[in-house]
C-alpha cells in the first residue's frame, strides 16, 4: 500500500516538474500547433488568394451575359487584356482567347461558359467536384498518425531523459534511498510520461477530427496512446546508467532503435498489431496494444528496479 | 565592452567545443557539406535528354470519334465525357491537357486559355552556401549558453570581471566568425570554380550566420542544459530560416525592397541574389544587422546563471495570455472549418459538425487549465473546497439556467461569413453529447472563472469569456457568465460554477420555449441578488 502511495505522489510530483518546465510543455503542444497552424494557416492562404471573380469584356462581346449570368462581374473595357496585365480584374475574355494571372476552379466555369457563346464542339462542365468529408478522411487519419509517430518518438525522449536527467541531478537517488520499492521511480516515470503524452496526443487527434473529420477518432487515440506508452517504456528500459554528459546519445539511439524496430514489424507484418508502436498503422480495437504497452511499462519497471540493485 | 575579453571568451568557446577529435568532425563536416554547394556544376532541366513520349488519356462515358486516338475508353476514369442537348462534348473531372488539345485541334471555335505569369525571382546557389553556413552550428549552439550552465561554468563566468554583454558579444564572434568565414570560403571556391560571379550579394552572406547565430543564443539563453537548448534551437531555427525565407520571398514579389526588410529572410534570399540592383543588400545587411543587435541585447539582458526564477506575471498579461491561448483553442476547431469553405471546397465545411469542435475546443481548454493548474497547483484556478450557503446556491441555480436559455438574442450578421461563423459558434454553445457538454462545461469554467477570474477579477474575466466564447450572442455569454461568476466569488471556489454549468447546459438541452428576454432578466436579478448577499472577506 505504501508503495502504491508512493507511486501515486512520485507520479503527482514527476508531472508538476514536467508541467513547470517550459521546454517540456512547448514539445507537447508543438507537433499538433504545427499540424493544425499549418493546415489552417494554409487554408487561410487559399482562401486569401481566392481573386474576386471580375471578368473584362469588350463591349458587346456575346458571351458576356451567359458570364454575367453565371455569378461574374463583367467589366466592360476595349482593352480587357491590359485590365489583367495590370491586374485590375482577375481575368479577360480577348477574342477566343481567355486571360488570366491566376488558375482557380472558376476559371474552369468560365472556360465553360465562353466556350458555350463561341458554339465549341466541347467544353468543360462548370461544376468542379470537391471532395466531401467522408472521401476525405483517410487524409485526416494520415495526419492524425503523423502525429502519433511524433508522440511516438517524444515517447523514447521522454523515458530516458527523465530517468537520465534526474539521475544527473541527484534526484533519483534521492527517490531511490527512500523506504520504497525501487520499481516505483521508474513505473512513476512511465506513468507520468505516457499521461502527459496520451492527453496531449488525444487533444491534437480531437482537433484533427474538427477540422478534417475522422471515422473512428477514438481508434487512433487508442493507438496512439498506446504506441507513446509503448515507446515512453523503451526509453525508460535504455537508459541504464546513463546520466546527460555521459553516454545519453547512445541511450538516445537505443531508444530510437527499438521504436522504428516495432514500427517497422508493424508496417511489414498486420500479425504484429497486437504490440504498440506496431499497431499505429492498424485500424482494429486497441484495446490489446494497450494492455501489452502497459506490460511493456511494468516490464521496464522491473528492468530498471534490478539493475538498480 | 573591451576587445580582448571579447577575443578571449570567443577562443575560450571555440576551443571547448572544437577541441579534439570533435573540432576535426566538425570541420570536414562544413567542408563536406559546403564544398559540393559551391563547385559542383548544376544540371540544367533541358539537359535530363528527350520528353517522354505521349500516352493515350484515359476517359469514361461516350468516347468521342473525332479525337482520334488521343483517347482511350477505361471505365472508372474520373474525366467522363457526355453530349448536351445540342450534341456537343461535355467533359466532366479533370481535363488532361492532352485531352484539351486534341479536342481543339479539331474544334471550329477553339478557345484558348493565356495565363500572364510573373518572371519568378529564383534565388541562385549561394542561397545554399547562407543556409549550410548557418545550419551546421545549430549544435554548437544549443551546447555554447546551456553547456555554460549546465556545467556550472557560467556562474564563474558572471562572478568574474566580465560584462553579460561580454559573455554573449564573446560567444557571438566565436560561432558568426566560424559560420562566416565557412560562408565566404565556400563563395570564394564558387567564384574561383567560376561557378558564380562576385557580387554584392558577399554583404549580405556572412550576415545570415551572424544574425542565426544571435537568434540561436537568443532562443537558448534560459535553457538549462544541452537537451534544453537541442530542443529549441533544432527545433525552432531552421522553422525560422525557412519562415522568414519564405515570407521574404513573397514580400519580394511585391516589392524587392519589402522583402530586403524582413529580418533573417531578406539576407538569406539576398545572399542567394535573388533581385537584382543595389538596394537590397544593402537593406537586407542593415535590417539584419539590426535585428541580430537587438536579439544580442536582449539575449546579455536575460542572462543569469539561474534562469529557473520566478517570473513576475501581472493580471494584464495574464489576461491577454490566457485570453488569447483559450480564444485559439476554443474558436480554431469550431471556426476553423469554414476555411474550407472559403478556400473552394465547401462540401468539407458542411461535413464538419460544430459539436465535434465544440468536443475538440472544451477538451483544448481542460488541457490548458491543466497545464496551468499543475504548474501553479490547484488554487491558482480556485479548485478548492466551496463555501457556499443553500440561498445564495439556489440564486446561482436560477441564474445559470435562465442564462443557459436566453439565446436569440444575436447580432445582424454583416456578410455571409460571418452568418456561417454564428451559426458554428451558436451550434457549438450546446453540446448535445455527455463528454462535450462536461468538456465544455470543465474547460471553460475553468479558465475564466477559475484561472481569469481569481487573477484579473470577475469582470474582466466575464467580458473575456463573453468574447472569446460567445462573441456571436454576447447578451447570452453575459446572463450565463454573470450568475456563475458571482457564485464563484461568493463561494471562493469554481467547483460549484462547474456543477451549474453542467446542470444549466443540460437543461437547456431539455428546455425550450422561454423568452429569451424573461430569462436574461432572471439571470440578471440572480446575479445582483448574489452580489448583494456576497459577504466582505
Amino acid at each position: 500500500m505504501n508503495n502504491l502511495r508512493a507511486l501515486f505522489w512520485l507520479t503527482v510530483t514527476l508531472v508538476q516538474r514536467l508541467s513547470r518546465e517550459g521546454m517540456i510543455v512547448r514539445s507537447l503542444v508543438f507537433p499538433t500547433t504545427l499540424v493544425i497552424g499549418t493546415l489552417l494557416a494554409t487554408l487561410a492562404v487559399m482562401a486569401a488568394i481566392q481573386s474576386p471573380s471580375t471578368v473584362a469584356m469588350v463591349p458587346g462581346d456575346p458571351a458576356s451575359a451567359l458570364v454575367d449570368e453565371a455569378g461574374f462581374t463583367v467589366v466592360e473595357t476595349e482593352t480587357p487584356r491590359e485590365a489583367v496585365e495590370r491586374r485590375m480584374v482577375w481575368a479577360a475574355v480577348v477574342g477566343d482567347d481567355i486571360v488570366t494571372r491566376n488558375e482557380t476552379p472558376e476559371l474552369r466555369r468560365l472556360e465553360s461558359m465562353v466556350r458555350e457563346a463561341r458554339g465549341s464542339a466541347w467544353r468543360p462542365a462548370s461544376a468542379v467536384l470537391r471532395p466531401s468529408n467522408v472521401e476525405s478522411r483517410p487524409w485526416a487519419l494520415r495526419i492524425a498518425r503523423l502525429l502519433a509517430v511524433l508522440f511516438t518518438l517524444y515517447g523514447g525522449v521522454f523515458g530516458a531523459g527523465m530517468l537520465a536527467r534526474d539521475r544527473e541531478d541527484g534526484t533519483l537517488e534521492s527517490e531511490l534511498s527512500m523506504p520504497i520499492a525501487r520499481w516505483v521511480p521508474a513505473t512513476a516515470r512511465f506513468v507520468a510520461g505516457s499521461a502527459g503524452l496520451g492527453l496531449f496526443f488525444a487533444g491534437g487527434v480531437l482537433l484533427v477530427d474538427a477540422v478534417l473529420d475522422l471515422a473512428e477518432p477514438l481508434t487512433v487515440i487508442g493507438h496512439g496512446v498506446a504506441a507513446s506508452a509503448g515507446a515512453t517504456a523503451v526509453g525508460l528500459a535504455s537508459a541504464g546508467n546513463a546520466t546527460l554528459k555521459s553516454g545519453f546519445s547512445t541511450t538516445l539511439a537505443f531508444s530510437m532503435t527499438g521504436i522504428t524496430a516495432l514500427g517497422s514489424v508493424g508496417l511489414s507484418n498486420p500479425n504484429l498489431h497486437f504490440l504498440p508502436i506496431a499497431s499505429l498503422s492498424s485500424e482494429g480495437s486497441p484495446v490489446v496494444p494497450l494492455m501489452v504497452a502497459l506490460g511493456f511499462g511494468l516490464a521496464s519497471s522491473a528492468w530498471f528496479a534490478w539493475r538498480a540493485k | 565592452m573591451r576587445l580582448g575579453t571579447l577575443v578571449a571568451i570567443a577562443r575560450r568557446d571555440l576551443r571547448m567545443e572544437l577541441r579534439g577529435a570533435r573540432g576535426l568532425l566538425f570541420g570536414a563536416l562544413t567542408a563536406g557539406l559546403l564544398l559540393p554547394a559551391s563547385a559542383v556544376p548544376v544540371t540544367r532541366p533541358e539537359n535530363l535528354g528527350p520528353a517522354p513520349t505521349p500516352q493515350q488519356v484515359r476517359v469514361s462515358g461516350e468516347l468521342p470519334e473525332d479525337v482520334g486516338e488521343a483517347v482511350v475508353l477505361a471505365e472508372g476514369s474520373p474525366t467522363r465525357i457526355a453530349r448536351d442537348d445540342d450534341g456537343r462534348y461535355v467533359v466532366r473531372g479533370p481535363v488532361p491537357g492532352r485531352l484539351r488539345k486534341a479536342f481543339d485541334a479539331v474544334d471550329p471555335e477553339p478557345v484558348r486559355i493565356e495565363v500572364i505569369r510573373d518572371p519568378l525571382p529564383v534565388p541562385g546557389r549561394t542561397l545554399l552556401m547562407a543556409l549550410i553556413s548557418s545550419s551546421i552550428m545549430m549544435g554548437a549552439l544549443s551546447e555554447s549558453l546551456a553547456g555554460e550552465r549546465a556545467r556550472r561554468t557560467l556562474s564563474t563566468l558572471l562572478a568574474a570581471a566580465v560584462t553579460k554583454e561580454e559573455i554573449v558579444v564573446g560567444k557571438w564572434l566565436a560561432w558568426t566568425g566560424y559560420g562566416a568565414t565557412a560562408a565566404l570560403l565556400s563563395a570564394g571556391v564558387a567564384i574561383a570554380s567560376g561557378q558564380v560571379e562576385p557580387g554584392l550579394w558577399l554583404l549580405p552572406l556572412p550576415v545570415v550566420p551572424a544574425a542565426t547565430v544571435a537568434l540561436g543564443l537568443y532562443l537558448v539563453r534560459r535553457a538549462r542544459d544541452v537537451v534544453a537548448g537541442a530542443t529549441i534551437s533544432l527545433r525552432v531555427l531552421p522553422a525560422a530560416l525557412m519562415g522568414a525565407g519564405i515570407a521574404a520571398w513573397f514580400l519580394g514579389r511585391v516589392h524587392p525592397l519589402a522583402g530586403a526588410s524582413v529580418p533573417l529572410g531578406g539576407a538569406l534570399l539576398t545572399a542567394g541574389n535573388t533581385w537584382p540592383g543595389v538596394a537590397p543588400p544593402l537593406v537586407a545587411t542593415a535590417v539584419t544587422g539590426a535585428c541580430a543587435a537587438a536579439l544580442l541585447q536582449r539575449t546579455a539582458h536575460d542572462l543569469s546563471d539561474d534562469p529557473g526564477g520566478e517570473v513576475h506575471r501581472s493580471p494584464m498579461r495574464d489576461l491577454v495570455f490566457v485570453g488569447a491561448m483559450a480564444a485559439t483553442a476554443w474558436l480554431a476547431p469550431i471556426l476553423g472549418p469554414l476555411l474550407w469553405g472559403m478556400a473552394g471546397n465547401p462540401n468539407l465545411t458542411e461535413g464538419l459538425d460544430p459539436q465535434d469542435g465544440a468536443v475538440a475546443g472544451g477538451a483544448s481548454l481542460v488541457l490548458l487549465a491543466g497545464l496551468r493548474v499543475a504548474r501553479d497547483g490547484l488554487t491558482t484556478a480556485q479548485l478548492r473546497k466551496p463555501t457556499l450557503g443553500a440561498l445564495p446556491l439556489g440564486l446561482g441555480a436560477v441564474g445559470a439556467l435562465a442564462g443557459a436559455l436566453a439565446i436569440g438574442l444575436t447580432w445582424e450578421p454583416m456578410s455571409p461569413n460571418l452568418a456561417a461563423a454564428q451559426a458554428r459558434l451558436t451550434a457549438a454553445a450546446h453540446p448535445s453529447t455527455v463528454v462535450g457538454l462536461l468538456a465544455v462545461a470543465a474547460g471553460q469554467e475553468v479558465v475564466f472563472r477559475g484561472i481569469l477570474q481569481r487573477s484579473v477579477g470577475p469582470w474582466l474575466a466575464l467580458a473575456a469569456f463573453v468574447a472569446v466564447i460567445t462573441p456571436q450572442d454576447p447578451l447570452h455569454g453575459l446572463a450565463v457568465g454573470l450568475p456563475l461568476a458571482m457564485v464563484t466569488a461568493h463561494s471562493n471556489s469554481v467547483w460549484p460554477a462547474i456543477a451549474l454549468r453542467i446542470a444549466a447546459l443540460a437543461a437547456s438541452l431539455l428546455v425550450t420555449g422561454i423568452p429569451a428576454a424573461v430569462a436574461l432578466a432572471a439571470a440578471l436579478v440572480a446575479a445582483a441578488a448574489l452580489a448583494w448577499t456576497r459577504p466582505s472577506r
